[in-house]
């Protein structure tokens, strides 16, 4: 590409992702949000975590992995046990990143 | 200016920071070989701020035979979903200003609406829109210049990035687990993640992430409804 072609593409991708980001704020926050939509936006959150941790985790350069040796299922195992015992995400973190070192060593 | 960059907002970016330098870095990697300048990635960082979408337009530049039109609308449905992002932050930005929202929305990505929502929902409210303003800068900054470091020193240095890009996965767990209060949001969660595994042999581009997310999310609202009646 010319860099006048990745420019055109830089500014044309700066347009396109500005939009989704701006305009809900934009309009939601001046209106009162029906109950309904805001029913609806509570379960937003748990299913935007879910549905990436599950690629995340699952997913790997050769497809689906869901076979007991992915090291992203298992750490992520821990980091689940750690952040529901103590609610601390640094904690959940640092353990998680200890396990995922740990069984990279092992398998 | 004081509340925007304080020790609340540091101790809440670090996670983003540690998982955007190796995530950034392997970007500017990519756009060096695509055969991007330093200013052209960094200028790309700042005014783009995604990371799926800019490593699917950098793979796309490299192919050689995809056009701007296609790259750019491409990078539109892969930034599709910043759309729930910004919908569910809405709702703490009640009144802000025209200027704030829209230099706050610049700086919505998976990882700072994760995080700011965390915040924001903690049983202890000290969270408010500067601080959250003042983690999307700090997240963008190391975003612009993690991947500009990558274009420059990416061909002398070599990195292992597998242990350091887990921290935003372990991120994400984390902060999805403080989201389980109740079993019908566990049970949501989890059917946007098998959903959106069932679907990812349908839609690319993170459509299905969108997809399930809008499914499950509709689902977990009607079952909330039906319980009540």
């Amino acid at each position: 590409m010319t860099s006048i072609e990745i420019l055109y593409c830089t500014l044309g991708m700066c347009i396109v992702s500005y939009i989704p980001r701006v305009l809900p704020p934009l309009i939601l926050s001046r209106m009162k949000i029906p109950a309904v939509v805001e029913r609806w936006l509570k379960y937003v959150p748990t299913s935007v975590f879910g549905a990436l941790v599950f690629c995340e985790i699952f997913t790997g350069p050769q497809g689906f992995n869901f076979s007991l040796t992915n090291i992203n299922l298992l750490a992520s195992l821990v980091v689940l046990a750690v952040a529901v015992r103590t609610n601390s995400l640094a904690k959940s973190i640092v353990f998680g990143l200890a396990a995922f070192w740990a069984l990279q060593q092992v398998l | 200016m004081r509340d925007m960059f304080n020790k609340a907002v540091v101790k809440a970016v670090w996670p983003i920071w540690l998982g955007y330098l190796p995530l950034g870095f392997a970007g500017g990697v990519l756009s060096q070989k695509v055969g991007l300048t330093p200013f052209e990635v960094g200028l790309m960082s700042l005014l783009v701020f995604a990371g799926s979408g800019q490593f699917i337009a950098l793979a796309m530049m490299g192919s050689g035979s995809s056009s701007v039109s296609s790259i750019v609308v491409t990078t539109f449905i892969v930034n599709l979903r910043h759309l729930l992002y910004s919908s569910t932050l809405a709702g703490y930005l009640m009144g802000k200003s025209k200027k704030y929202l829209g230099l706050f929305a610049q700086g919505i990505t998976d990882e700072t609406f994760a995080m700011n929502l965390n915040q924001f929902s903690a049983p202890v409210a000290e969270w408010n829109p500067s601080r959250a303003i003042g983690l999307n800068i700090l997240a963008h900054g190391c975003w612009i210049f993690s991947n500009v470091l990558g274009n420059v020193v990416g061909n002398i240095i070599v990195i292992d990035t597998a242990i350091v890009s887990y921290t935003l996965t372990a991120m994400f767990i984390g902060l999805w687990s403080f989201h389980f209060t109740s079993r019908l949001l566990v049970l949501t969660g989890v059917f946007a993640g098998i959903l959106a595994l069932v679907l990812s042999g349908v839609l690319d581009h993170k459509l299905n992430i969108v997809a399930a997310t809008i499914v499950a999310a509709t689902v977990g609202c009607v079952l909330e409804g039906s319980g009540r009646s």
